[in-house]
Order: C-alpha cells, then structure tokens, then sequence
C-alpha cells in the first residue's frame, strides 16, 4: 500500500471509520515492530512500545492532517514513545539516529529479542543498521520510503544498508564453514 | 545458507515473532472513552458540548480581538496574516549575540503578500537597522538587507553595550496562524537566506517558526536527551549546532562556512534532481507515451548494452578507453552525453533525442553530486552521507545487488552506475582495489588521498582542519577525528 492509500485509510479512521484501523494496523505493525525493536533490542519493550503507538495514535488521530505522510507521522510517534521509555529507565542510550556513532549503544537488560536469525542482527548490526535491514528485508519498505520514514538522506540509508548486509553475509559465511 | 536463504528465514522467524497486538490495542481504556460516555449520559453530553462550543465561541471572539487591540491601524489592510518573521544573532558560543533581555534582533509582522509591516526591533536591533526602513519590503529582501548591515558591521555590531559577541549566524524564525502564507514565507525567507549567504558570507539559521519548535525540540533531543520543550529556540539551535545538526530540508542551518557550502551543495544537488526528473518524465511521455516499464527497460537495455561496449575496451571519453584508461571525474561529468552517444541500439532517433535529453539532466545532477568530491569541508560524521552514494555504487558493484523492481530504483540505479564509473576511475590508487575487488584495499586508497589532501592543504594555508579536509570514515567524535588527522601529519612530517 503506498502513502496515499495509506493516508486515505487515515482520513477514514479520522472520519471515524473503525474498519479503517484494522487495514491500518495490518499495513504498519511490520514495518513500526522492527522500527521499535531496532531502537530498544528487546523483545517485550517493543511489543508494549508497538502497543503504546498505535494507542497513541487512536488517541491523536484528530490530530493527523490529511495529505500528510502517516507512515512518518507513526514513526515519530514510535520512535519518541520509545526515546522516552529509554529514558524512564535511565540507560545509557545514543540517540544520535541520523548521524550514526551507534556502535555503542547498550541494549535494555531484560529478555534479548531471542530468535536466532534476529539476535544475529541486534549482536552485530548498529541500531541504524538494524532498522533499515529490517524495515528493508523483512518490512519490504523501499530504501527511499525507508529514509522518508526515518527522516535520514537516502544515500545514508544505502549505505548503511550495503554495510549491514556486507557485515551479514561474512557473518553467514563464517557461520557455513563452521 | 546464502543471504537470499537467510533473509527468507529472517522474514519467516520475524513473522513468527511478530506481536499482535491489535486487540489490546482496540480494547484499550484510553479510547474510545467518549462514545462510551456518550452512551452512558447523553444529557451530560450535550450540556458538555453546549459548555464547549459557549466556551470556543468566547475564545474565537477574544483570539479575534487581540490583533485589534496590538496592531489596530493594520488590521484595516486587507490580507494581514499576521505572519511573524523573527530574526536572532547568534555568537560564537551560541548564544544570542545581542546581549538584551530580548534576544530577538527584530520582529517583523509580514502580510499576507509576504511583505514586512511592521517591524519591532531590540536596542541591538535598532541599532543595526538606525537607517533602514524594512518595511514594505519582501521577506527575501529585507533578509538580505539585515544580512548585509551585519556584514557592513563587521559581524560584531550586533552585540553591543559590553557584550561585543560577534553573530556567527543569523536565526531567522517564520511563525504564524495562516500555515498556507506562513510556508510560502518561509519559503521566501530560505530563498533570501540562501542568497545572502553567498552575496554575504553570512551564515544563516531558517527555521519555520509555529511548526517546528516541537521539530527543533525533537531533533535536538537526538543529541541532548534532556533538551526541554521550554528552551528558547537560540539555546536548541545551539545544541543542534554543537553536534553539527544539518536539519533536513524543512530547515536550512547554515552556521559554518563549511557546512554551508555543503548544504548549498545539497540544494543544488536536489534541485538538478528535480531537472532529471522532468527530463525523465518527458522522456517517458514523449517517446514511451507514458509507459513506464517500457521505458525502464529501454533504459536497462541501453545501460548493458554500453557496459557491454565498456568492457570489451570499445567505449572511449575524451580519447580515454573507460576500461584501461584512468578517467577523472570531471571527463565522466563533462561526457555523460558523448558516453550516451557511443550507444547503438536506439530505436529510433526521437528515442536517441529523448535519451540525451534525459542524460544532460542527468549530467547536470551528477555535476551538482561529483563537486562532493572535492568539497572540502564536512566533519567526521557529516562525510558519511557525502559519501554515502559513492560508497554505495562500490559495494552494489562488489555485491552485485543491484534492485530493480521500480522506476525509481531505476532512476538510483542509473544514478549508482554512473558513480561506479566515476568511482571507479576517479583515481589510479584505487585501480588495483577495484580490479581485485577488495574493499578494504579500496577503503585504504580512499584514505590515502585522504592524507594526501591533509597535508596539502596543510602546506597551502593555515586553514582550520575541519573545513578543508575531505574524510571518508565515520568518527565517533570531532577529537578523535582530530587526533587521526594530527597523527597523520606528525607522521608525513616525520
């Protein structure tokens, strides 16, 4: 579904068209779970944090312009709860999500995401890293929607995302000849 | 397993493990409160909305009288927007350069027409403005006015009575009720800061003012988690312009020389964009009648049947076999247009003729790209994503992952190749990397020059390492860039 079907099933849900969310829910829990989980790496914080979303986003759906780009508009919804709850719980976390220096960033103690093909991303991908492979690989948004969603220049969002997957297939490889 | 096969699994075991989350959501006490209640107690429904819309109508005609009240003799002139165009220095530390209880230089009242109406300036302000009447003016016009005085002052007239901060940069903020003028004034006023920028060497902060405190608050959060909503706009920007914020589109923050050539550099880079995506566009129509898959595959026909030519050693630019030869950026730049005419299986010549036409937009794009190579400004963490595409064409080539399942992933891809070949045969360090396929040897190539641009310019002039280098890695921070550099030249030196 492009944005503007997207942003049709908005103005409806807006209009109080209650069908409209279920479309909307199926459309965006992929692409907003691995947005989350890319952010906090753990696998409860995300399942609440995709919850408190789209809560919020029923709550502020007045506020939702028309026209709008609803996909970014859920994003930041997503991405600012889950900021806020890194912060709650006081851990040390860059939120530096445009410029990259990931590298570092500490995951939430708690339960690890557990799945090992998604633990292999969240060990060895940098959250930047991981969100796009994610939104890209298993989410099936394009790069550019991907770098419009996440407010990054597309040629960041490339990169990042060459560089995940070079990082990938030489964890794969090692993995094969073991 | 190969990549295609985990990333299979990957979406499979992601599947598996996806929340549903949707019931909790719908049944969540947080909505829909009011239809219950309204079921419940009508009656106390209708005396709420009665309080409501009695208590709406009462704002409405207080919110009416306020412009009355403050700008009473305006308010007879047709299509006043009360559009707010708010200008700040700022000095070196950030901070507002005029040092007055009202950090606001100026504050214009801007029509509906986008010209200033009014204009209350601060002492700093006045001063600046003791001969200018900006009033009447267009927005673009009266920027580059206060620009100019600025630089007439020598950056430091703005602070005043002690304080003597010289303004590094201007804030110029746009706020205002009527969105649709509001924007189409801060269009003007980005319009204006561009060109007082190059005509003033001014750096300049445009901000859109109702819209986007809660975006600077956001963005600003990114590098300063405890950023409070209640900051003033100056101390955000100064976050932001700590951590070399560049604000998107939406915002133009132009603080430093450097940083603003770049960004000038990415203007023009999104506005030849724009060219080629006309020029694609009536490519499409004219010579595919606006089929567009007909198109794209014309395209990847015509690209392999170069490559095709390339690699057999038969495509030459400027004399220079592409295959054997070492090529610069500026032959691949200047020759999109001959590389597209060494190409033979047109169908026909309006075809040829459209093609071209599409290849000097794509040319003028690409120049506005490939003058990244040698913008020498860009700290640590910016250079990324100058790099980035460059970056990217390499590892597509290496990988071979090219994705095409649209026409815009057609349009990258053109754009990808094209860097490849730019890429490519840019520069002879990188030749054996390239031919081995070997991305660390090409990294340290890359690095190379690196070091090799450092020091000349360390020979040619005293110039301050952040605006003059070219870097290709990603620094955790300005000082361990620093520290790199440092130890690069010591050594060169040694």
């Amino acid at each position: 579904m492009d944005r503007h079907e997207l942003d049709k099933y908005m103005i409806r849900f807006r209009a109080g068209d209650e069908s409209a969310f279920e479309v909307i829910y199926n459309e965006t829990q992929r692409g907003l779970f691995s947005f989350v989980l890319s952010i906090c790496k753990n696998y409860h914080t995300a399942e609440d944090m995709l919850q408190n979303t789209y809560i919020k986003m029923r709550a502020g759906i007045a506020g939702y312009e028309p026209g709008s780009n609803a996909l970014a508009w859920l994003f930041t919804i997503a991405k600012n709860l889950t900021l806020n709850e890194l912060q709650k719980r006081k851990k040390e976390v860059y939120t530096d999500f445009d410029l990259g220096s990931l590298e570092n960033e500490k995951k939430f103690e708690g339960e690890p995401v557990s799945s090992p093909l998604l633990d292999i991303i969240m060990d060895n991908l940098s959250p930047s890293e991981a969100q796009i492979v994610l939104l890209h690989l298993v989410s099936g948004y394009k790069h550019r929607e991907i770098a419009d969603m996440t407010k990054k220049p597309l040629g960041t969002v490339l990169w990042s995302y060459r560089n995940a997957v070079g990082k990938l297939k030489k964890i794969i490889e090692k993995e094969d000849a073991r | 397993m190969n990549f295609g096969e985990f990333t299979k699994n990957l979406k499979s075991e992601f599947e598996n493990r996806l929340p549903d989350v949707f019931e909790r959501v719908k049944n969540s006490p947080t909505y829909p409160v009011a239809p219950q209640f309204q079921k419940e107690n009508p009656k106390s429904v209708k005396s709420l909305r009665f309080v409501i819309a009695a208590c709406a109508v009462v704002i409405f005609i207080l919110a009416a009288m306020v412009p009355v009240i403050l700008y009473s003799p305006k308010t007879t002139s047709p299509g006043l927007a009360f559009i707010e165009l708010t200008v700040e220095a700022l000095g070196d530390d950030g901070a507002a350069a005029s040092a007055s209880s009202d950090e606001k230089l100026m504050i214009g009242l801007v029509t509906a027409g986008g010209e200033i109406a009014a204009v209350h300036a601060n002492e700093a302000g006045r001063i600046l403005l003791s001969n200018e009447n900006l009033v009447g003016l267009k927005v673009k016009t009266a920027l580059g006015r206060i620009a100019a005085l600025t630089r007439a002052m020598g950056y430091t007239g703005v602070g005043y009575t002690g304080a003597e901060k010289s303004a590094k940069a201007l804030v110029v903020s746009v706020a205002g009720s009527d969105k649709k003028t509001a924007l189409a004034v801060k269009a003007d006023a980005e319009q204006g800061a561009a060109e007082y920028f190059f005509l003033n060497k001014v750096p300049a902060v445009v901000v859109t003012g109702d819209l986007d405190k809660e975006k600077l608050v956001e963005r600003a959060r990114q590098f300063d988690p405890n950023a409070d909503i209640t900051m003033s706009v100056a101390k955000l920007t100064e976050i932001l312009r700590d951590n070399r914020a560049f604000l998107s589109s939406e915002v133009m923050l132009a603080y430093h020389d450097s940083d603003a050539l770049h960004e000038m550099k990415e203007l023009y880079r999104r506005k030849m964009f724009a060219v080629l995506a006309t020029k694609t566009e009536n490519f499409i129509d004219e010579v595919y009648h606006g089929d567009r898959d007909a198109a794209f595959a014309r395209v990847i026909a015509l690209l392999n049947e170069y490559y095709q030519k390339a690699s057999a050693g038969n495509a030459y630019i400027n004399g220079k076999n592409v295959k054997t030869d070492a090529l610069k950026a500026g032959d691949i730049v200047d020759n999109i247009v001959g590389i597209l005419n060494t190409v033979e299986g047109y169908q026909s010549a309006a075809e040829k003729e459209a093609f071209i036409s599409f290849a000097v937009g794509f040319r003028e794009c690409l120049r506005g790209i490939t003058e990244d190579f040698s913008v020498k400004c860009i700290e640590g963490k910016r250079v990324i994503a100058a790099y980035g595409d460059v970056g990217f064409a390499f590892l597509e080539h290496l990988g071979n992952l090219v994705e095409l399942t649209s026409f815009e992933d057609m349009m990258h891809y053109v754009e990808s190749e094209f860097f490849e070949i730019v890429d490519t045969f840019d520069n002879s360090l990188f030749a054996d990397a390239v031919a081995e396929k070997d991305k660390d040897a090409y990294l340290a190539g890359l690095e190379k020059v690196v070091t090799l641009n450092y020091i000349e310019v360390k020979k040619q002039a005293e110039i301050s390492i952040s605006s003059t280098i070219t870097v290709i890695m990603e620094w955790d921070s300005l000082d361990d860039y620093y520290a790199w550099a440092n130890a690069i030249l010591s050594s060169a030196q040694n």
